[in-house]
């Protein structure tokens, strides 16, 4: 069923390969279909195996005068992208290019238009790729919604996008995420996709929507979460999580938990918690690091909290047990440290993968806390999972950090070394190099390394004035650059210029010297 | 050769030129003002030193638009047909190019100019003409060498410029590099152009023009992909730096010119250009009058140089900011990748 580059509206509608109407995609699917479950079967078979009425649909394929249920389409690729950036959604694109062969056919007459497709794509951005005339309607006979120069469109969008030579396999579906970059991508249709696996990459690209969209569609869920007996929370939510057509399940916990603060609920909610499917780990996250952020404020949610990530995504727990460790106090520390180990001797932290090591360790150098046994400094071994860059920053966090000599070979490093360089520098340091630092100022293409330059000479009173205040003022225009030189000339000021342009003008000139 | 210098080929004077004569001419000014035709081609034949020759040719090209000369081209065949070796002489003969060169007869203006070149080979003003005149003869690879060389020579003309624009469009047009092994030859006759100084339109030209061929005939990851995307890339952040320019097109260039270098620079540490454009298209794309940002999607992106770049404050601070915007699963990630007393 790979089709030659579905081609452009001019040209002839894209065509199976001889044979294919009921090859290749037909020969996957079934032969998914003895791999998979019963449940799979039974599933599939009820969306593949057309009847009498899909049928019907097929052959004639109605013009309608009101658009159909299920999936809301949109309009073009570009203001489908743009509306969710801007909105933070995620784009569906459904390739259905085909209208001869039985899945596009299937798809586009029948589970398009399911209501239950149509709930679980409410909070994406959907858009549909075909490159044929469906009536003279300014509405898409065939889609509804949309004129056919919407999904035309949108096939060109795909082909540039996906097709580096042209050929696109229909059906096809993706999850575009707001920012361009394709999450997810199927090709063929082999029952995977509907209601549950849209949820749950709902969930995952944009966990606030899926939250709400969870409160919207699973309110009887919430309503019986509510007005159930404190102690049989635990059992009903746990029945929610494990509902495997759910991929909101979750979220219904996180809304039911947002809703209540009775402690007993509280604990059976985050109890059940912990048995998420892993597939929607990321959208317990946002919950998850509201109550990292200040586990002073609730030490037993934020350790409540490191525990269900742990059970739900090791690599989350991890995540979330750093930031209790960086950010809590001694007892807490050792409580995550131990749910972290899953077990109360020091020496069960010595077990732990190299990598798990690396990120307790630069949590507690963070938190300026000694390693406890079992974890040594200098552990090398984990520096995938935590970059030398920020082991060194937990490293100088640990301790006072003390100003630098500046390297012999100032113009051999790369802009971020010498950046790096430069504000570490001794005042000492930059006197004996000034004029290289000065060349810096004054040459260097990077307005990080001449940002930094300026810095260096403004905190060691040396250089040109002007320039140095020239350079940090244009600095502080830019977007990227001028909250940081702030704050970094601030630092390097006797005084506070606070707001005031004029002051801040008078205090960068202002140099023993005059600095001419 | 003080006092040739004919005018720019550039059409838009020369159809001006005419239409200004032809006005004056209907209006019967001509008449009786001023020497005949006749008297001004015994004037040309018995001209003597260049600075007369030129001053006599000055005054028969007032007559084009006229009934005897209907445009340059007729006034470059008239003089073609002077006697007594007169056509042959280097004053005419430049005059002679640079007619047929604003009449788009290039082909025939070429032997002319490159005689002309010939004679002094220093000159920009012969090099700008003869670089045209390849130009509008289809020889475009060769064109715009000459072009550059004008330009070396410190000519500065509009015209020159224009040509080099016009050569680079004929070159994108007759192949976009699909087939090319290297370099398409747009991008080589605009890096022998660019190579004389920096010229922030046609770097912007450049730029899209082989991250749109990217786009359309190659990945970052191939070795020409890569070879267009490093050439492109100091092009876009060029042209993006240039105060004038439309702020969001700037802005779009350099971000397609950061995520071109994807396959080059990603994993390497001092990723210092893919920074910089992306820093780049940041800051134009930071809107001067309201909140929010016109391309969020270099948020993320962004924070994730920030941070491979040792700067987690920033990273974190971008990272929010695209979420203050609407939801991001790659600025999610970011966070997710911060130091642990970071990124709230």
């Amino acid at each position: 069923m790979r089709c030659p580059a579905p081609p452009l509206p001019a040209q002839p509608a894209p065509r199976s390969r001889p044979g294919a109407g009921h090859g290749a995609g037909a020969g996957r699917r079934a032969r998914a279909l003895r791999a998979g479950g019963t449940a799979l079967l039974l599933a599939a078979c009820a969306t593949l195996l057309p009847g009498p009425r899909l049928a019907q649909q097929a052959s004639a394929a109605p013009p309608q005068a009101a658009p159909p249920p299920g999936i809301r389409w949109e309009g073009t690729a570009r203001e489908g992208l743009a509306r969710a950036r801007r909105e933070g959604r995620p784009l569906l694109v459904c390739v259905n290019a085909l209208e001869d062969e039985r899945a596009n056919i299937q798809l586009a007459t029948q589970l398009y238009r399911d209501p239950a497709w149509g709930r679980a794509t409410r909070s994406y951005v959907c858009v549909v790729a075909n490159p044929n005339e469906h009536g003279a309607a300014a509405t898409c006979a065939r889609y509804g919604h949309v004129p056919c120069s919407a999904h035309k469109d949108v096939l060109a969008w795909v082909l540039r996008a996906v097709s580096r030579d042209g050929a696109l396999i229909s059906p096809q579906h993706l999850i575009v995420e707001p920012d361009g970059a394709i999450a997810y991508r199927k090709e063929y249709f082999e029952g995977h996709e509907g209601p549950a696996l849209f949820e749950a990459w709902l969930a995952r690209l944009a966990p606030l929507a899926a939250l709400r969209q969870a409160r919207a569609d699973r309110a009887a869920d919430l309503a019986q979460l509510a007005t159930c007996a404190p102690k049989d929370t635990a059992a009903f939510a746990r029945a929610i999580v494990k509902r495997a057509s759910d991929g909101l399940g979750g979220l219904v916990l996180v809304a039911a938990l947002e809703d209540t603060s009775d402690p007993l609920r509280r604990a059976g909610l985050l109890d059940a918690l912990g048995d998420t499917p892993a597939a929607q780990a990321l959208a317990l996250v946002p919950a998850a690091e509201a109550a990292t952020a200040e586990p002073a404020l609730a030490p037993g949610e934020a350790l409540a909290w490191t525990q269900v990530l742990l059970r739900v995504d090791r690599e989350l727990g991890l995540w979330a047990a750093a930031r209790v460790i960086a950010r809590g106090d001694a007892p807490l520390r050792t409580r995550v440290l131990e749910a972290v180990s899953g077990d109360r001797s020091p020496a069960a932290l010595g077990r732990l993968p190299p990598g798990e090591r690396a990120v307790l360790e630069e949590a507690l150098l963070l938190a300026g806390a000694a390693l406890p046994p079992g974890l040594a400094p200098g552990d090398a071994e984990g520096l995938e999972r935590v970059p030398s860059h920020r082991r060194q920053r937990a490293r100088a966090q640990g301790s006072t950090p003390r100003p630098q000599a500046l390297p012999p070979a100032l113009g051999a490093l790369a802009p971020a070394a010498l950046r790096r360089a430069l504000l570490a520098a001794s005042v000492e340091s930059v006197v004996a190099h000034e004029a290289e630092v000065r060349a810096l100022l004054e040459g260097s293409l990077h307005l990080r390394v001449r940002v930094a330059a300026a810095l260096a000479l403004l905190g060691a009173r040396r250089g040109p004035a002007e320039a140095v205040a020239a350079c940090l003022e244009a600095a502080f225009d830019d977007p990227l650059e001028g909250p940081e030189a702030r704050t970094l000339a601030r630092a390097r000021l006797a005084e506070d210029p606070g707001e005031n342009p004029d002051e801040w003008a008078r205090l960068l000139r202002a140099r023993p010297g005059g600095g001419k | 050769m003080r006092a040739t210098a004919p005018r720019a080929p550039a059409r838009p004077w020369a159809l001006l030129l005419g239409l200004l004569l032809a006005l004056a001419g209907s209006a019967g000014l001509w008449a009786g003002d001023g020497p005949t035709i006749p008297e001004r081609r015994r004037a040309l034949l018995e001209a003597q030193g260049d600075e007369r020759i030129g001053f006599a040719l000055d005054r028969l090209q007032g007559r084009i638009g006229a009934p005897e000369f209907a445009d340059t081209g007729a006034f470059g065949d008239w003089l073609g047909a002077l006697p007594d070796g007169r056509a042959a002489h280097p004053v005419v003969r430049l005059r002679r190019g640079w007619a047929y060169v604003t009449a788009r007869r290039g082909a025939e203006a070429v032997e002319l100019l490159e005689a002309a070149l010939r004679d002094d080979a220093g000159s920009g003003l012969v090099r700008a003409y003869l670089g045209e005149a390849l130009r509008q003869s289809g020889r475009l690879r060769e064109a715009m060498p000459m072009l550059a060389s004008a330009r070396r020579t410190g000519y500065a003309g509009g015209h020159l410029r224009q040509s080099a624009e016009e050569c680079f469009h004929g070159l994108r047009a007759g192949g976009t590099g699909k087939d090319a092994p290297a370099l398409p030859d747009y991008a080589v006759g605009a890096e022998a152009w660019l190579a004389v100084g920096p010229d922030a339109a046609l770097q912007a030209l450049l730029a899209r023009a082989l991250l749109d061929d990217l786009a359309a005939h190659d990945t970052p990851s191939s070795e020409r992909g890569r070879l267009w995307a490093r050439t492109a890339a100091p092009h876009a952040l060029d042209a993006s730096l240039q105060p004038g320019a439309e702020r969001l097109a700037s802005a779009q260039l350099a971000l397609d010119a950061a995520l071109a270098l994807d396959g080059e620079e990603a994993a390497q540490p001092g990723r210092t250009l893919r920074f910089d454009l992306l820093a780049r298209a940041y800051a134009l794309g930071t809107p001067l009058e309201r909140e929010g940002h016109d391309l969020p999607e270099v948020l993320p992106l962004l924070a994730e140089a920030a941070l491979a770049e040792g700067r987690p404050e920033l990273a974190a601070r971008l990272a929010r900011q695209r979420l203050d915007l609407s939801e991001s699963p790659a600025a999610r990630r970011v966070l997710l990748s911060l130091p642990p007393d970071l990124g709230d």
